[in-house]
């Protein structure tokens, strides 16, 4: 089974990740959490097993000392300021070539390692379990949970009581089609108790704008496996594209009734290792 | 259900073809979209529908061209084999048109008029023609002295039927016809007789006999022979009258020829041939058709009561007289004579030219005519051209000795008596090839006959003056004779032959019983029946399959 992270990927994650500290919110957030980690450092919260890459000030040497084993204390504001990547894993995210679950796999794996890097907790949510990631160096466990995300989930739900029943802290970043209104309305009511962390990232295909050339064509449903065949003319271009823009602005209707931001991401071709390609418009910034 | 032409099914090879042809298009690229709905949407929106092979569609055209593929095929059902063809031979004699009695009334048939074997027969065929399968083609054969053919509709072949039977005898045999054609086995054959007039009942096919029952006696002409002295007017009826030997049959002769002056017909039964022979005397009165038929009570077939005989039309009834000088008065009163034997004729000049009946020419110089009918007495004849020269020697008294004993002219008569006083000169009658010496005396002929290509002549070589020829027994005979002579005709015509109307005895005895008993003794062989068609019904069916798929 192919991964959805090739060497080049993971080389232009790895210059990512090197860059992290230039990000443009880099002195703003890192200046809050100090604030916020101070300010609360008599806020325990638990213990974790030391990983590699985690910061030896938050060794717990007092647990040390009891169990000659290595943890570090978490405090509230730390899981707080965790980052909660859920991704739409519905058969509709198939669709393109390469596919938009790639591409939101690889902007979840890009916005996870500059969590892992920054903030240090990143969960990525599947159906039935989450997999928590703290620390730099658990990158390659990220890309690792999130290859094992297939596109074969029929009910969304499932991925939603994942999320509330873990009541996992911090922000979280819904990485979605969002092609169903209805679905995308439903998860945006369940997840209405935590709307001030959530942001909804939309992987942009070519084809979610216009349809790609003239001449007969198949139209497969990746949902349903519904199959329509038609002719595609200049004339059905226009109206397609209509009907998608209707989409979009239904798309942002939604959120914008639910108080939830939603990030667009025109996702670059797949063989492209331009940092600029895959991080352009800030998006990265504002997630 | 049979199939007129089942290689036409091989149209329903066309569905396949029609599937293929209702197969959407096989799109090169298939594309895998999370926005199906946009995309329907967007056709609903520019009023196009999806492309897709839609079963219903393809199911009725498919079912509209099989209705259709099946229809040319000429689909039917009910279908029986059998024969295509009908032959119906029915016996036309004229013994199918005598009337039944039944308990000495007569019967009424199936129309309005009297029963006939003829109208029943004639009823059973219209029966069996209304209810043979469409289909069967029928042909009519009126069978009599000949076998006459009809083909055509139902209403053509009864109208061919015509009222009644033809007044003719069964010559036909309808066993050996029947047998001939009933060998196709695509042929069914049907007799229809009375049985009657010794036929043969036909051994194949179906047969019906519809002879019915007479309760009195037939009386019929059964044999009829004319005599006739042409150009003479006097005729000669000998007849043979089936009936009765009781009452002695009674003739009524009108038309042509006419009875006789006191003429009254003999009749004499002959107890072995069962029929009444007679005689009667006639004479003609015009040319035409003499009809000669029974008088008295209305007997059951009337066929045989009348026979139409042709009597040819008396000579031309004028007699030409040229005279050279006085005509004789002799000859004056023969050329009357001669006018009344030919029918009532005149006397008229004979250089006013035109056709005669016999041309006499008395005294003096003529030329030879090229044709017609002449007698000379005491006159020369030149050829045309030739010098004419002096007459020769008058003979004096010659005597008279003999005559020809067996010529026509002179066959049987007596002229021991004859004497003449003054004749021509034997110069100066014809001699040569045609010329035969009738009379002969110690001085030369003094009659002779001329027989030249048309021309038929006798040339007496005195004047009837200058004998005592017209007071002689001999002499109107001669007169007879010689207009029968100069006409080519010896002696009397028998005019009997196959006269119109006259039947066969077999024909007209309707005492003796029928040769079998009458109704349908076998029936008709079975027809072929084409069935009913299918091919309009199912032709609508695929129109009403094909309207449904246009709002489908």
């Amino acid at each position: 089974m192919s991964s959805a992270f090739d060497a080049p990927f993971r080389r232009l994650l790895a210059e990512v990740v090197a860059r992290a500290g230039s990000l443009r919110a880099r002195e703003d957030e890192d200046a809050h959490a100090r604030r916020r980690v101070r300010a609360d450092r008599g806020t325990f919260a638990g213990h974790r097993r030391y990983s590699l890459g985690d910061d030896l000030r938050r060794v717990d040497w007092n647990a040390y000392a009891r169990s000659r084993e290595l943890f570090v204390k978490l405090f509230e504001e730390e899981e707080r300021r965790g980052l909660v990547l859920v991704v739409d894993c519905t058969p509709s995210m198939r669709v393109g070539t390469p596919s938009r679950l790639q591409g939101a796999q690889r902007l979840a794996a890009l916005v996870g390692a500059v969590a892992l890097a920054r903030v240090g907790t990143v969960r990525v949510c599947q159906p039935g379990k989450v997999v928590s990631l703290e620390g730099g160096a658990r990158i390659d466990a990220l890309l690792g949970a999130l290859d094992e995300l297939r596109a074969d989930q029929t009910d969304p739900g499932a991925l939603w009581s994942t999320v509330l029943s873990e009541r996992l802290r911090g922000r979280v970043l819904w990485i979605s089609d969002f092609a169903d209104l209805g679905e995308t309305r439903a998860g945006l009511k369940r997840l209405a108790p935590r709307r001030r962390d959530l942001l909804g990232l939309l992987p942009e295909l070519a084809e979610d704008r216009l349809p790609e050339q003239d001449g007969w064509l198949a139209l497969v449903d990746a949902e349903s496996g519904e199959r329509v065949r038609t002719r595609v003319d200049a004339r059905l271009r226009r109206a397609v594209g209509l009907e998608l823009e209707r989409l979009a602005r239904g798309q942002d209707e939604v959120f914008a009734r639910a108080g939830v931001p939603l990030l667009r991401v025109a996702l670059p071709p797949a063989e492209s290792t331009s940092v600029a390609a895959w991080l352009g418009g800030g998006w990265l910034d504002r997630v | 259900m049979t199939l007129d032409h089942p290689w036409r099914l091989l149209g329903l090879l066309i569905l396949p073809v029609l599937y293929w042809l209702a197969l959407p298009p096989r799109p090169r690229r298939e594309s895998l979209t999370a926005h199906l709905g946009q995309w329907q949407a967007a056709l609903s929106r520019i009023g196009r529908r999806p492309v897709r092979f839609r079963r219903l569609r393809f199911w009725l055209l498919a079912l509209a061209a099989g209705a259709l593929a099946l229809a040319s095929a000429e689909p039917r059902v009910g279908a029986r084999p059998g024969a295509a063809e009908l032959v119906i031979l029915l016996d036309d004699s004229a013994s199918l048109g005598a009337v039944d009695e039944l308990r000495g009334e007569p019967r009424d048939g199936p129309g309005a008029g009297p029963s006939t074997a003829f109208v029943r027969a004639r009823a059973r065929i219209a029966e069996v023609l209304a209810a043979r399968p469409a289909g069967v083609e029928v042909r009519l054969a009126r069978c009599a002295a000949e076998a006459r053919i009809h083909r055509g509709t139902d209403e053509e072949l009864l109208e061919a039927l015509g009222e009644g039977p033809r007044c003719e005898g069964l010559r036909v045999d309808l066993a050996a016809l029947a047998r001939e054609l009933a060998g196709d086995p695509a042929r069914a054959v049907w007799t229809l007789t009375d049985a009657r007039g010794g036929v043969d009942l036909p051994t194949d096919g179906g047969l019906t006999v519809t002879s019915g029952e007479f309760a009195g006696p037939n009386r019929g002409l059964v044999d009829l022979t004319l005599r006739d002295s042409w150009p003479l007017p006097d005729l000669r009826l000998d007849v043979q009258v089936l009936g009765p030997a009781g009452e002695s049959p009674s003739l009524a002769v009108a038309g042509a020829a006419v009875p006789a002056q006191d003429a009254v017909a003999t009749w004499d039964f002959d107890p072995s041939a069962g029929v009444w022979r007679g005689s009667l005397a006639l004479r003609r009165v015009a040319g035409g058709v003499c009809s000669v038929e029974i008088a008295g009570p209305r007997d059951p077939l009337e066929a045989d009561d009348l026979v139409r005989l042709p009597i040819p039309p008396p000579p031309a009834p004028r007699i030409g007289l040229l005279a050279a000088g006085v005509p004789d008065s002799s000859l004056g009163l023969a050329a009357e004579a001669l006018a009344d034997l030919a029918g009532g004729g005149e006397v008229v000049d004979g250089a006013a030219g035109g056709e005669f009946g016999l041309l006499l020419a008395d005294d003096g110089t003529l030329i030879w005519p090229a044709g017609g009918r002449l007698w000379g007495f005491g006159s020369r004849f030149v050829g045309e051209g030739e010098p004419v020269s002096g007459p020769g020697t008058p003979r004096r008294e010659p005597l008279a000795v003999d005559w020809d004993r067996e010529h026509p002219l002179t066959r049987g008569v007596d002229l021991s008596e004859l004497v003449v006083r003054a004749a021509l000169a034997v110069e100066d009658l014809p001699s040569g090839p045609g010329v035969m010496p009738l009379i002969h005396s110690t001085a030369g002929p003094l009659l002779v006959a001329v027989e030249r290509g048309d021309l038929r002549a006798l040339v007496a070589a005195f004047r009837l003056g200058d004998s005592n020829l017209p007071l002689l027994p001999a002499f109107p005979q001669l007169l007879r004779r010689s207009l029968s002579w100069c006409y080519g005709v010896e002696g009397l015509l028998d005019r009997a032959g196959p006269l119109d109307g006259l039947l066969d005895r077999e024909e007209s005895d309707l005492s003796r019983s029928a040769g079998a008993e009458p109704g349908d003794l076998r029936p008709i062989p079975p027809l072929r029946d084409p069935g009913a068609r299918l091919a309009v019904p199912l032709v609508l069916l695929a129109m009403l399959l094909l309207g449904i798929r246009v709002w489908a």
